[in-house]
């Protein structure tokens, strides 16, 4: 008797027990640690970065970390801009780069049918083609491939890339349309 | 079964059991292990991005076909291409001059000339000779073919068009070796001075 007695006790005891944790928990207290993190932000200068190419065209904004590229095209034609802007390494490391794309606008619109297609080359020192991102139209709509090119590897040494642009208009387009894409250029 | 003949006795796990300290122990050293066996797996990458905008708006032509010719229809909204339709008749040479004309309308000189990117059914013409001339008349071969052959799918150099200067095509000494339909695809490619930007237009032959 003794013994239930003291199991009885033990049971009460929990149960007072997890009555008790309810009746915390309830009461919405959070419980946390913390931990110390401590960094320091510094602005440094960039490494890689946008320079003029050969074509960059007038009305154009080039600067070491945004480029703004006014790239006119004309109607029922192909036009090809073979240096629009340069990629600039000054490092003495190799950095990882890729192209990626963030927005086009117009879309959806009958004016994109103005448009054929538009791509993007990433040459190396050489000219030789690391990556290219081509947009594409079909029924007034933008598509792209691929949204994000692989990261290819630009050597140190004040290396310089160059982006290629080759832009194609419809057979019918017509003047004073026009196309706005914005891309992202990750380095690593 | 004795205790001995165990890696471990069972006095010991009584030790750990009664030992408040070394439970504690046991208990962080688990911990630490369970938390570089998951840190060991998770990977960080830092990089930053960029801004590359392109603001691309289709412009008023640089220069514009026109034809007065029965051969060429011009296409486009500013008549920025043409396809040019001839006989080439067999072994009688035939000229045609002016089929098609280029007008500039920039404000600077630009570069132009004609090349081949493709052609169908070539080997029936035995001549063929597609040249361009200004005003003055003075001539420039772009696209030459000689016994079926493409001879000249370029010129060496391009011609400097002066601002509102305008070209006249000709098809000269066109001849064929049997009757049937060729297509000579070319393409204008126009060139503002000292820029590697260009400017293509295409403009198709039919030899019938």
């Amino acid at each position: 008797m003794k013994i239930e007695k003291i199991k009885l006790a033990k049971s009460l005891k929990m149960a007072l027990l997890l009555v008790s944790s309810l009746l915390i928990a309830s009461v919405s207290a959070a419980v946390y640690n913390s931990l110390t993190l401590k960094s320091q932000v510094s602005i440094q200068t960039q490494t890689v970065q946008f320079t003029n190419g050969a074509d960059t065209p007038s009305g154009s904004t080039v600067n070491p970390t945004y480029c703004v590229l006014s790239l006119s095209c004309y109607p029922n034609s192909t036009t090809t801009y073979e240096k629009a802007v340069n990629i600039t390494n000054t490092d003495t490391s190799p950095h990882d780069i890729r192209l990626r794309h963030v927005s086009i606008s117009p879309n959806g619109t009958s004016d994109v049918g103005n448009f054929t297609s538009i791509t993007f080359y990433l040459l190396d020192a050489s000219g030789n083609q690391q990556a290219s991102m081509t947009y594409t139209t079909s029924n007034n709509t933008w598509s792209v491939s691929p949204s994000e090119t692989s990261y290819v590897s630009i050597p140190g040494g004040s290396t310089n890339w160059t982006i290629k642009v080759v832009i194609v208009t419809s057979e019918n387009a017509q003047a004073n349309i026009s196309c706005n894409i914005e891309m992202a250029l990750d380095v690593k | 079964m004795s205790n001995r003949s165990l890696p471990f006795s069972f006095s010991s796990l009584e030790t750990i059991k009664d030992n408040y300290i070394l439970r504690k122990v046991l208990f962080n050293v688990i911990l630490i292990v369970f938390f570089f066996a998951i840190i060991s797996n998770v990977t960080a990458e830092s990089y930053c991005s960029f801004m590359l905008k392109t603001l691309t708006p289709i412009s008023q032509p640089l220069l514009v076909l026109d034809s007065n010719s029965t051969y060429t229809l011009l296409k486009g909204k500013y008549n920025t291409s043409a396809l040019v339709t001839v006989q080439a008749t067999v072994s009688i040479p035939s000229n045609y001059s002016d089929v098609l004309r280029i007008i500039s309308s920039y404000p600077g000189s630009l570069e132009v000339n004609l090349e081949v990117y493709s052609y169908n059914n070539l080997t029936r013409i035995s001549n063929a000779t597609i040249r361009l001339r200004n005003s003055t008349n003075s001539i420039f071969d772009q696209i030459i073919v000689k016994n079926g052959n493409l001879t000249q799918s370029k010129p060496n150099i391009p011609y400097e068009l002066s601002p509102s200067e305008t070209l006249y095509i000709d098809v000269i000494n066109l001849q064929a070796n049997a009757t049937g339909t060729t297509y000579v695809y070319t393409r204008l490619r126009i060139r503002i001075p000292n820029k590697t930007t260009f400017i293509l237009y295409t403009i198709t032959f039919k030899f019938t």
